[in-house]
């Protein structure tokens, strides 16, 4: 382990703070705002101190976003008519 | 018969005026208006589903028709203890999914690989500023195609998950009912497709 991780270690387990690393398992939930409240505040503090979850989070924001920005194509009328009457062709053949 | 409406505006309307426990029960009596009523409620969804695993047009055309001449034929056997759509996206997602089987020209990378590293809990690795990105970025076409192939190339159960949670935003219960998951378990493999996804994107586009 390198003295810059050693000491950032040491940073967060002193101000009790969660590890990068659990600030990544708790990404899904801090996004969706379903950490409990004294969770929620430590990763915040977290973020305010760490510079590359800050930026791992908005990452992990945006492509948990990006999802909803996909077209959304849909069938047409005329397959439609034609999905209809081959679902009342085979109820009576 | 009184044919398919010609008006896209019937659906939402018919949609919200039929209970699913009424259009059940039209099924089973096989009455023209409870087979319109499926096709106008259901169709387009399943269409876009299906056409997120497939990318082809006329395939997830083929998978609407046969997931919805299976639901007619077999309504008999429908279970009030579910919901129609958890019975809908099941054989959707089971019927799509049989058919990327024999894509064996399919490149195979490890999700694995999405994962960030860490010494004793902290990042070993820099990330790239996302602010960079703008979010028009997102509606590119070869943005979109490039995200595309990157879902494609999750393995099935990351793939689905993130499909109906992200793409499709069904609310994590119902995302539950459909993949028979625990939420802590659903929520796992969200997680793990949006790593793999970022990591993807973070190399292609963010510098």
């Amino acid at each position: 382990m390198s003295v810059k991780h050693k000491m950032i270690r040491m940073m967060f387990g002193l101000m009790g703070l969660p590890t990068c690393e659990e600030v990544e398992q708790f990404a899904y939930d801090f996004l969706e705002g379903q950490l409990d409240p004294y969770t929620m505040k430590a990763v915040e503090r977290h973020l305010k101190a760490c510079k590359n979850c800050q930026r791992f989070i908005t990452a992990y924001r945006k492509t948990a976003a990006f999802g909803k920005t996909f077209k959304k194509p849909s069938l047409d009328l005329e397959f439609k008519q034609r999905l209809f009457e081959f679902l009342i062709h085979q109820r009576v053949s | 018969m009184e044919g398919y409406p010609k008006s896209q505006d019937v659906s939402p309307v018919a949609a919200s005026n039929t209970s699913e426990n009424d259009l059940i029960s039209g099924l089973r009596e096989k009455a023209d208006w409870a087979y319109r009523e499926l096709i106008s409620r259901w169709s387009d969804k399943l269409y876009r589903l299906s056409l997120r695993f497939l990318k082809r047009q006329e395939e997830a055309e083929e998978i609407v028709q046969e997931v919805l001449l299976k639901v007619v034929e077999k309504i008999d056997t429908f279970k009030g203890g579910s919901s129609l759509y958890t019975w809908l996206y099941r054989i959707t997602i089971n019927e799509s999914l049989m058919r990327l089987r024999p894509d064996k020209g399919k490149v195979l990378v490890s999700w694995e690989e999405g994962l960030p590293q860490y010494e004793n809990g902290i990042h070993l690795q820099e990330f790239s500023d996302w602010a960079k990105l703008p979010d028009e970025k997102f509606a590119e076409k070869e943005f979109q195609q490039f995200v595309q192939e990157s879902i494609g190339l999750l393995p099935d159960d990351l793939k689905t998950a993130y499909l109906l949670r992200d793409v499709e935003q069904l609310p994590e219960e119902e995302v539950c009912k459909v993949l028979e998951l625990t939420k802590p378990a659903m929520k796992n493999r969200v997680h793990r497709a949006r790593l793999f996804l970022r990591k993807r994107i973070e190399a292609q586009y963010v510098r």
